[in-house]
């Protein structure tokens, strides 16, 4: 059939016309109803869609092969008192009950809004049947917004007859988990059809249960049918335009795009090639090793970092025996500290003597070292060109502790480091109520000086010129102590912003062990001094931390001076990591306000270093203490810079989305937290990125 | 007639040639304050010692997909494996002519087991081997797939390169794998007895390479 003919030869096109469409609400899905499809696992889709008097812009994440996540931001017309906007969050999760087989179809569980105001909740049982390779039938029954006309007594009546009426008279700061109101009160049915015209055009008839009741009584929508009927478009680049006709009269259209993050943009990297490692005995003539020539140890360790140079990697410190050799060095280029080891080893077997036959690249953090890999130069010379090199190299590496590896061979002149860069920087604000993004624009200089290994006085300084945060008009109304509310009193009594001017003291007190302590003005809104002790062993999936603050409010001008307000605060944490870049983190202790509870963080982190993740804080504010959502929560996400050019980088993107930012659960923001730092380079990483390394 | 080999000094095969993108990373790169990894103006720094020493020949490739163009030197040897550097820092790996890995261009190639395909290529033997690719994916994986392959000797063809006319046997590997199938193409000298002109695959990322021996430049 025509779509198999014309996906021959293009795998890309053929990848995304698998995929599933996606509704307005941002989930698998036909115009506004689900369907029982589901992303690939990892997969990221964005979406944007208007309907009648309502945005939508949805993030949906595929966690798990069966278990999706959504977090919406929606923008309502006219449902304020006043006629205003109204602007509301909401997460949605689904499940993959059952895959598609040659009779039986796809079967999907949803529950939409199930945190939040509740405005969206809803919940479904669907299930999605392919006939042939262009239709597609999808059939199922709903609760809450999705019983909104031929409604029928609840079916889960038969259980418990409490399940035949839905609470209603919402109220309350929103953001619980209202288990209490699912799959009660009246069901109904919906369904639709899919009919693929081509792999680039696919049309849309749905029968829909959503009566937009709100909308409808504001004259802001008119729905004088259930049936939508829609047409969508899949563009070359892969962004899918789709127009679509609700209940016979409103026009609504929705863009989206669905994001791999195992696939960077480039594959295999943009990186320069790394030096051939050619005949070792060659070597031997080299001028640096002929001791005639004025060869020796110190030429050898300047031709040797000169060429770590190349590769962004500073040489701190160079040892060598007659038939071993260690350099201590910091990586400022590779995202994958494989791949830095790598190229030391290549550095090393291509300019050291003959004789040399062990390696050990000791990998560093701001002047401390974190683990060593020690490698045979014969290994490297086998299986440089070897297909499976990058299987064989590996086990043939041993990725030890670095602790105690001591300053011995130390460069002269390697202390003290000093760095400084002016960047433009830009700061966001999201989901004020009056505007959902708000943004400085401002300059940044950040310096930095480091007279001994560990040892680090940083500043950074800021000066907006422009921007809207300052604009916004929420004060606190913080029900408890005010400690990041006052965020836009921040923003609008600063200029010149010291954001952190810090001394900071990191050392492996041990091994297995690694150590912190910084003092100063820590972030923008507290100074202190803060301390940290990281448990962590190489190829360990457990890591234990403890950290304690003093903090002290800042004052509003960001300046030298403290507010009255001052708090003990820090956490015990336990760091695992379960496997297939499943990452957890559960932090318990005294946060800002001084509540004490716990932070359950759960990440997926790709091999590439991409990452998404999702975080809550649950403490002894109650819920109307807290305010607004509840409890803290939120979501995020790291992209490495690489993953979008393709070049060699450590910079990462990172980006924090909080429903609503409040005082209760709200943590010290101190640089350099251990864990985060030393993890790449503590084994079961080093390991998962070993692709890189003869790379 | 002397070819003109203009490639050697122009930053051709790299896919940043593109100057909207180039434009784009350099804003990002200063917007995010990155150190630079530029090596300053002209060629790579260990692709100078390669043109001044003149040791040829060289091989001008071309990724037809891009049409992106650039001029490669012999940069070592070790056994059968060779790998030859580009003006920007890229380098292609060749097991005897017949492509092993490649480095900077995109394309994850890390490594390769083409030595069947070599073999039977270089004595003009029909015949089918198997070849080993292995890829690194988009999320740093290291991939090995297998193909098999069926190689076709096509008898004798003259063809043109920058020493003049050339007669040459040509060979056709025919290669499908579990996901993918490709063609290659090999022009083996009479005279010289190695490959000396080939339209190889590289990979999904990048597709065919034209690659062809350049004498005099």
């Amino acid at each position: 059939m025509l779509v198999i003919a014309s996906g021959v030869g293009a795998t890309g096109a053929l990848a995304q016309s698998t995929g599933p469409s996606l509704s307005t609400y941002g989930t698998p899905g036909l115009i506004e109803l689900p369907t029982a499809r589901s992303l690939r696992d990892g997969e990221l889709a964005f979406t944007a869609s208007l309907v009648g008097p309502t945005l939508r812009n949805t993030i949906t994440f595929q966690i798990l092969p069966r278990i999706s996540g959504s977090f919406r931001y929606a923008r309502i017309d006219g449902q304020r008192s006043d006629g205003s906007a109204t602007f509301d969050r909401s997460f949605d999760i689904s499940f993959q009950l059952l895959d598609e087989g040659d009779v039986r179809p796809a079967v999907a569980l949803g529950l939409r809004d199930f945190l939040g105001t509740g405005r969206f909740s809803g919940e479904y049982l669907v299930a999605t049947k392919s006939l042939g390779s262009r239709w597609e039938v999808t059939g199922g029954i709903g609760w809450g917004r999705f019983a909104g006309r031929d409604t029928f007594t609840n079916p889960l009546g038969i259980i418990d007859e409490r399940f035949e009426t839905r609470p209603t008279g919402f109220s309350g700061p929103g953001g619980q988990v209202e288990a209490g109101d699912w799959f009660r009160g009246p069901a109904a049915i919906f369904g639709g059809v899919k009919y693929k015209v081509s792999d680039r055009a696919t049309l849309f008839a749905e029968y829909s249960t959503d009566t937009y009741d709100r909308e409808t009584l504001t004259n802001q929508i008119d729905l004088s049918s259930p049936v939508n009927v829609g047409f969508e478009y899949r563009f070359k680049n892969g962004v899918d335009l789709k127009a679509f006709v609700l209940g016979g009269s409103e026009i609504g259209a929705q863009l989206s795009y669905v994001l791999d993050p195992a696939k960077r943009a480039v594959p295999g990297g943009r990186e320069t090639a790394p030096r051939p490692v050619g005949a070792r005995n060659a070597l031997a003539a080299a001028d640096w090793n002929n001791s005639a020539r004025g060869g020796g140890k110190v030429a050898v360790q300047r031709v040797l970092k000169s060429r770590l140079a190349e590769d962004g990697l500073t040489l701190q410190s160079f040892e060598l025996s007659s038939t071993r050799a260690t350099v201590r060095l910091e990586n400022t280029r590779f995202g994958a500290g494989a791949q830095a080891a790598g190229r030391a080893a290549r550095a090393m077997a291509t300019t050291l003597p003959p004789d040399v036959e062990e390696f050990t690249v000791v990998l560093q953090e701001n002047g401390v070292p974190v683990s060593s890999i020690v490698t045979k130069r014969s290994d490297l010379e086998t299986f440089q060109y070897a297909a499976n090199g990058a299987a064989q190299s590996l086990a043939r590496a041993s990725i030890q502790d670095a602790a105690g590896a001591g300053r011995g061979g130390e460069l002269p002149g390697a202390y003290p480091v000093f760095d400084y860069g002016l960047s433009p920087y830009v700061a966001f604000s999201f989901f004020d109520p009056d505007s959902p993004v708000r943004a400085d624009v401002g300059a940044q200089f950040k310096a930095s000086f480091r007279p001994a290994p560990g040892l680090t006085f940083a500043g950074q300084f800021r000066y907006p010129f422009f921007g809207n945060i300052e604009d916004s008009e929420r004060v606190t109304d913080s029900r408890i102590e005010p400690v990041r509310t006052n965020a836009v009193r921040y923003a609008q009594e600063s200029e010149l912003e010291i954001n952190k001017l810090t001394a900071e003291y990191q050392f492996r007190p041990g091994k297995d062990l690694f150590g912190r302590v910084t003092a100063g003005y820590l972030e923008r809104m507290f100074g202190g001094v803060s301390a940290e002790l990281l448990w962590y062993p190489v190829g360990s999936r457990l890591a234990i931390g403890a950290e304690v603050n003093y903090a002290k409010q800042r004052d509003f001008d960001m300046l030298f001076g403290f507010q009255d307000y001052d708090v003990v605060t820090g956490h015990a944490s336990v760091y695992y990591d379960f496997g297939n870049g499943f990452l957890g983190q559960v932090d318990a202790g005294r946060y800002l306000a001084g509540d004490w509870g716990a932070t359950v963080s759960l990440d997926r982190e790709f091999n590439n270093g991409f990452r998404v993740g999702g975080f809550f804080t649950l403490t002894d504010v109650s819920a109307d203490d807290f305010g607004e959502g509840s409890f803290d929560k939120g979501i995020r996400f790291e992209v490495p810079l690489s993953f979008l050019t393709g070049k060699p980088s450590k910079t990462v993107l990172k980006q924090t989305i909080r429903p609503v930012q409040r005082d209760g659960g709200a943590r010290l923001n101190v640089d350099n937290r251990l864990h985060r730092q030393v993890r790449d380079l503590r084994g079961i990483e080093l390991r998962e990125g070993w692709g890189r390394y003869l790379r | 007639m002397k070819w003109h080999f203009g490639i050697l000094s122009a930053l051709a095969l790299s896919l940043a040639a593109c100057s909207d993108a180039q434009l784009q990373e350099r804003a990002l790169g200063v917007l995010l304050d990155e150190p630079s990894t530029s090596t300053g103006a002209g060629p790579f720094p260990r692709f100078k010692p390669l043109l001044a020493a003149k040791r040829g020949p060289a091989l001008d490739v071309s990724i037809e997909k891009l049409e992106l163009r650039g001029g490669f030197l012999r940069e070592s040897k070790n056994g059968t494996i060779e790998s030859w550097l580009g003006t920007d820092g890229v380098a292609l790996i060749f097991d005897r002519g017949v492509l092993h890995g490649t480095r900077g261009v995109g394309a994850g190639m890390l490594a390769s087991n083409v030595a069947a395909s070599a073999n039977a290529i270089l004595t003009g033997r029909s015949q089918q081997v198997q070849r080993v690719h292995t890829f690194l994916t988009g999320n740093d994986i290291a991939e090995p797939r297998t193909y098999t392959c069926t190689i076709e000797n096509q008898g004798t063809e003259t063809i043109t390169l920058d020493i003049g006319a050339t007669a040459t046997r040509r060979m056709v590997e025919r290669c499908s794998g579990a996901d993918q199938s490709f063609t290659n193409t090999y022009w083996v000298s009479n005279a010289r007895g190695g490959i000396v002109k080939s339209r190889q695959w590289s990979g999904e990322f990048l597709g065919m390479l034209s690659i062809q021996t350049v004498y005099n430049f």
